[in-house]
């Protein structure tokens, strides 16, 4: 069952003036279906904000909103100040997305596509090369991206998202299917990124990530922000609220004992501390993942797929759907992933 | 709308296209297919040849047995023989005889006593020089029958075609052409540039584009991109078919309404498919129908198959290229095609232009 006490959100307070990205009483409905229920929060410069929830939570949608890329059925949403409804031109040239998808000219060079979207921003030609230095892809700039290993387009991608220099960078599952070493590359710039004013708002389903990369991060279920705080903060709510905390030591002889950390009575600890034979102590504490299920309910691979809560701005609404169905075989409605 | 985002994603598509397999293809085939018919029916036949139907009674028999003679190998002479000259003339409207020769009674004794009496000929008022040249002949074929100098006058009368045909009136090296260029335009409206399109929602990097440019921006620079191959591809089967349309302007009229007319439509295929393998498996099937009524213009038809076809842009874009290919009309009605060809254009834009506002794009 879904952890409602640590779920309960403190009362909404308003986002500071100078907040990059600001959300509040954000709706988006599907038809029936409700995908973002009241999404509220807000994102400083030099943030790096999770948004984080299972498959289906939200976070796709909201990301799209965010983008300028589909409208909100209701509530607000602003990015460097500017609106992203009543002002979407205005927003979206103060933000950039690094995809989920490897969304890349596959038969250009890297150049190329990057030059493409430079010229289009109306960013100054030499800031391709530098940004191909910068995410070290510079050696394979005249190669076609078809050629790229999945890092390298993944570094591509995060050099595309920067050619407008955004004030608001957004990551949708920036690491997925990367080795160790070009995510690790991949977080070392985010975080220089946002050490230099740029706000950073990630959606990840790789705790660890959260838990290294962000300040702040949001829990979405079912549409709804369920938990809002530091990764710090909201591991040690837990932590708090958890019975019988254990701490497991490994000894001298590699024997391991679990200690109770909540019992003065059980001394072990101390003893065996004084006597020099302890080896390792690993505590209990909960991770992020912990929180997400006690939050949720559930685990993070409870559900196959990618967020199933938004057809996209380029998929047909419920009625044409309903209107298409019979008429063109070809087209399977909602099966566009 | 911005004209700079919308040069450099039309020089992308541009680019980035060519480089696809598909696209090529698509481009290469009505152009392969065009420069092969234009080899394999050349203008210049090694033998020229001409039907020829001679009209009359006795007399009529002996030029019909005498012409061959003199025509000799120089021309591949088919002489038929009929009583009748309404059925004559019948056969020369309907193009099934380059050549009617009206022998009246009594021509050959009226040539001995040197009366030069009048010997009809019909023919279509675009008929081949060689039926001419064998009209040119008769009066040399009476002097030999009648032993005497060249003693009748061959008096020339045309006769009004009955329905239009274009193979008849175009010869096939140029009808098939034609036929390449409307095929080629079909392939560049319903294939070329919606693969583009296809692929951009596959790849899903019509997303990233939109980050930086608006809807209009792009589907502008597609449809511009359809325009580019179909003109300069257009333009690359017209010089390699030796077409050289006798009204250039009418051509390119017919050729860019066919293109614009089917880009609409393509591009909206597109949304309705979101992926190139589809798209190019499903109009390997749907492109036959609709490219149908252009290689159907020149046959005879029902009326209510006529009247359907002429509502279609395929039709009215091949017949403004077909008359635009020759020097006089064979299906006129040019208003009415430009009428055709402007409504699929406009209904074409005017339905993906909706599609893309339902979706906020």
């Amino acid at each position: 069952m879904p952890d409602q006490t640590l779920a309960a959100q403190d009362p909404p307070v308003p986002p500071p003036p100078d907040a990059a990205v600001v959300v509040e009483d954000l709706v988006k409905r599907f038809g029936d279906v409700e995908a973002v229920r009241g999404i509220s929060f807000a994102a400083a410069p030099g943030e790096v904000f999770g948004l984080l929830g299972h498959n289906g939570a939200g976070k796709t949608t909201t990301i799209r909103i965010l983008t300028g890329r589909s409208r909100p059925t209701s509530g607000t949403a602003s990015v460097g100040g500017h609106d992203l409804v009543a002002d979407r031109e205005a927003a979206r040239a103060e933000l950039n997305l690094v995809f989920e998808d490897q969304n890349l000219y596959l038969r250009l060079t890297g150049r190329e596509n990057l030059a493409l979207f430079a010229q289009l921003y109306g960013a100054p030609p030499e800031r391709v090369d530098a940004l191909l230095r910068r995410v070290g892809i510079e050696h394979a700039a005249g190669r076609k991206v078809k050629t790229y290993s999945t890092g390298m387009k993944q570094r591509l991608l995060l050099a595309r998202a920067l050619v407008n220099e955004p004030r608001v960078l957004f990551l949708d599952e920036p690491t997925r299917g990367l080795d160790p070493l070009s995510a690790r590359t991949l977080r070392e710039i985010v975080r220089d990124l946002a050490a230099a004013g740029t706000a950073v708002v990630i959606t990840t389903h790789d705790m660890t990530e959260a838990d290294e990369l962000c300040d702040r991060v949001a829990f979405l279920a079912e549409g709804r922000v369920v938990a809002l705080d530091t990764p710090r903060e909201l591991k040690l709510s837990l932590a708090a609220r958890r019975a019988g905390r254990h701490a497991r030591v490994t000894l001298d002889d590699r024997s391991e004992h679990e200690v109770p950390l909540d019992d003065p009575a059980d001394r072990r600890l101390t003893e065996w501390q004084a006597a020099g034979r302890v080896l390792a102590v690993h505590s209990d504490e909960p991770t992020l993942a912990d929180v997400f299920v006690a939050l949720a309910g559930r685990g993070l691979d409870d559900e196959d797929g990618d967020d199933g809560d938004d057809p996209g701005p380029d998929a047909p609404s419920d009625g044409a759907r309903k209107w298409w169905h019979w008429l063109v075989w070809p087209y399977r409605p909602g099966g566009r992933r | 709308m911005n004209a700079r985002r919308l040069w450099l994603i039309l020089r992308k598509d541009l680019v980035d296209a060519i480089r696809d397999g598909r696209v090529l293809v698509a481009l290469l085939i009505p152009i392969g297919l065009g420069l092969f018919y234009s080899l394999a029916f050349p203008d210049e036949e090694p033998r020229p040849s001409a039907k020829v139907v001679v009209v009359g009674a006795a007399d009529a028999g002996r030029v019909a047995e005498r012409l061959p003679e003199d025509v000799g190998r120089a021309i591949e002479l088919t002489v038929e023989r009929t009583a009748d000259e309404a059925a004559a003339r019948q056969r020369i409207a309907d193009d099934d005889v380059d050549l009617a020769i009206l022998v009246p009674d009594g021509l050959l004794r009226q040539a001995r006593e040197g009366r030069s009496p009048p010997l009809r000929v019909l023919a279509l008022s675009d008929a081949s020089p060689t039926a001419f040249a064998v009209a040119d002949l008769l009066p040399a074929t009476v002097g030999k029958l009648t032993d005497r100098p060249p003693a009748v006058e061959v008096q020339s009368a045309t006769v009004a075609r009955n329905t239009a045909n274009a193979v008849d009136a175009m010869g096939l090296r140029r009808y098939f052409a034609v036929a390449a260029v409307a095929m080629l335009l079909g392939m560049v409206g319903l294939l070329v540039t919606p693969i583009i399109l296809a692929e951009e929602l596959d790849k899903r990097t019509l997303e990233a584009l939109l980050l930086a440019a608006r809807g209009s921006e792009v589907l502008a620079a597609k449809a511009l991109v359809g325009v580019i191959y179909g003109s300069v591809a257009t333009a690359g089967t017209v010089l390699l078919t030796r077409l050289e349309p006798e009204r250039p302007l009418l051509f390119a009229l017919g050729a860019l309404g066919s293109g614009l007319s089917l880009i609409g439509f393509g591009l909206w295929l597109a949304y309705l498919f979101r992926s190139p393998d589809k798209l190019n498996t499903w109009m390997g099937l749907l492109l036959f129908p609709i490219l149908l009524p252009a290689f159907l213009v020149s046959t005879d038809l029902s009326p209510v198959v006529d009247g359907i076809f002429q509502a279609l842009p395929m039709t009215q874009g091949m017949r403004l290229m077909v008359d635009g290919s020759q020097g006089s009309d064979v299906f006129g009605s040019h208003l009415l095609a430009v009428g055709v060809l402007l409504v699929w254009t406009v209904a074409g834009f005017a339905f993906l232009a909706r599609m893309l506002q339902r979706r906020g794009i």
